[in-house]
């Protein structure tokens, strides 16, 4: 039986497919009875999830002019 | 807004994670010189890669330049890429390799100590039992309460966000670019390995201590919510 | 064909893989979920128990599932490439989930009596049997646990605490007093967490007392426990 301890280090190993079949096993059996390793993988799910649902915002469009402003010289330069 | 998010989050529909066939018609277009493929690249990468930037630099004016840098640094080899990687981990290594110059010709010796992450982190382990107490050896000693959802009243979206990023910008760049790239871009493992010249394993340590990094900052801002 | 049982968060919701189940509605069952690909134990494929196994699961919800074949079994553990809920066991609710904490508590104290009794440490027995069931419990469970402090690992120290923990005490910070918004664990949690640490400690005094191996005994233990779940909640199979 894993200890609470690991699986607040093991939890990117089981979501990464990191851990062999009898690993991810003992990793279910702790957290399944466990209400604190519960909270904790909740915790980093919920964390994931506002990760993912964030975007870097758009460029500063000063630094978007000036890009594309590079790109037409390179073009200009080419043709 | 949720769209676009999700574009972002699996890749443009037209800049896709393996060179394909798609990602070939866009190559050409861009090597024909065309502005409209050039600018919605741009539109799709920028914003990452001005992120990215900033984690390495620690300077947004800098950042700046570094996106400038490695836009013209893609143009002048545009013509020479064969596509043996996608187009982004290309785009994002040019990137890399232009902000790790900056930084060395800076002479900047940010802060990213091992010390420093390491003093937080070592603040959540004294929430274990010790590993050799009698009864409940490494186990939690505190009550995690499960999150369902980002209580809005507590804390709105926007300070959510706030404060995921300030954390991100605190850690050492390897951390936040991984965490970047496989949970706000959505990246998959093997592409920011390749990117970052490191093991999947080596990757995914980055990305747990970052999480992990990231839940704690959630967690003393909710808590400080409640307590008032 | 054994009946197949699933535990689920509330909502129907998946612990680990957070999928939304389908639910039955007006006696029809819910949809058919189906996985693809090979069957691989805790990585993909449907997963239910059977009643023997009931306790290794425990969560807000249990439903009873029907599998699709071929169904794998292994101990108890069955595996199958689609299920859906048939229905609901509504008899598995908060106060159940106490009552089944209790009993095991219950269970697990008589054994650790008699176990004390039978080495002569009668007066070592009643104390603890005073911290269950005695006039002033609360009072009598710090004693117990005063008593046994130069043995930290001693299965009637960790008694004391489950005893504490189930009455939403926090043993490790004695002084305090448990507070109702402090969310704690609910009934569920505790029964899941509670149930396995009274097998463990079952087992070690089986294990003190050379009475047979821990594993044997743990695993005895945790059956009996589905065992009684699974009368309770009028189940079979």
């Amino acid at each position: 039986m894993l200890t609470c301890r690991q699986i607040y280090d093991l939890l990117t190993e089981y979501d990464e497919g990191g851990l062999t079949t009898s690993e991810r096993r003992q990793f279910e059996s702790h957290v399944v009875i466990c209400p604190p390793c519960r909270g904790f993988v909740s915790q980093m799910r919920l964390t994931r999830d506002l990760l993912g649902d964030g975007s870097a915002p758009g460029l500063p469009p000063e630094l978007e002019d000036s890009i594309v402003g590079a790109f037409q010289t390179w073009k200009q330069r080419r043709w | 807004m949720r769209e676009s998010n999700e574009k972002l989050r699996h890749g443009p529909a037209h800049v896709p994670s393996q060179p394909t066939s798609v990602e070939g018609d866009l190559l050409v277009r861009l090597q024909a010189g065309d502005e409209e493929a050039f600018r919605g690249l741009l539109a799709d990468l920028g914003p990452a890669m001005l992120r990215v930037a900033d984690f390495y630099s620690r300077d947004s004016q800098v950042a700046a330049e570094i996106v400038q840098e490695t836009w013209v640094a893609v143009l002048r080899s545009l013509d020479a890429f064969e596509g043996r990687s996608s187009l982004r981990t290309w785009v994002f290594t040019i990137l890399a390799n232009c902000a790790r110059r900056r930084a060395k010709s800076e002479a900047r010796s940010a802060p990213f100590s091992s010390l420093d992450g390491g003093a937080r982190e070592e603040s959540e382990l004294n929430r274990f039992f010790a590993a050799n107490h009698p009864r409940w050896a490494s186990c939690w000693a505190t009550i995690n309460t499960r999150w369902e959802a980002l209580p809005e009243e507590a804390l709105s979206r926007a300070e959510a966000d706030a404060a995921m990023i300030e954390t991100l910008r605190a850690l050492p760049p390897n951390h936040s670019v991984v965490i970047t790239l496989r949970d706000i871009e959505g990246w998959s493992s093997q592409e920011v390995s390749t990117l970052l010249r490191i093991t999947p394993g080596n990757q995914r340590v980055l990305l747990h201590r970052a999480r992990l990094a990231v839940r704690r900052a959630l967690e003393q801002t909710l808590d400080g919510e409640r307590r008032l | 064909m054994v009946n197949a049982y699933k535990f689920l968060a509330s909502g129907a919701v998946g612990l680990f893989s957070r999928h939304k189940w389908p639910t039955p509605a007006g006696g029809v069952p819910g949809e058919w979920v189906r996985v693809e690909g090979e069957l691989r134990p805790c990585l993909s494929g449907i997963h239910a128990c059977s009643a023997s196994r009931l306790v290794d699961w425990l969560d807000e919800e249990l439903w009873e599932i029907e599998l699709g074949a071929p169904v794998l079994e292994d101990d108890g553990e069955l595996l199958a490439p689609a299920g859906r809920l048939l229905r609901r066991i509504d008899g598995w609710d908060e106060g159940c989930a106490r009552a089944f904490l209790s009993h095991c508590l219950d269970s697990t104290i008589v054994l650790a009596a008699e176990s004390l009794s039978r080495v002569g440490r009668e007066r070592d027995a009643q104390q603890l049997t005073a911290s269950r069931w005695g006039p002033d419990s609360e009072r009598s469970v710090l004693e117990l646990a005063r008593s046994f402090e130069d043995d930290p690992a001693s299965p009637l120290l960790f008694l004391a605490d489950v005893t504490r923990l189930e009455r939403g005490g926090r043993p490790e910070l004695p002084d305090v007093a448990p507070a109702a918004d402090a969310g704690g664990p609910t009934p569920f949690a505790l029964a899941a967490n509670l149930g396995y640490v009274c097998a463990h400690i079952t087992a070690q005094l089986a294990e003190q007392e050379s009475a047979g191996s821990y594993e044997e005994r743990f695993l005895g233990e945790r059956l009996s426990q589905s065992r009684w779940l699974a009368h309770r909640l009028l189940l079979h199979g």
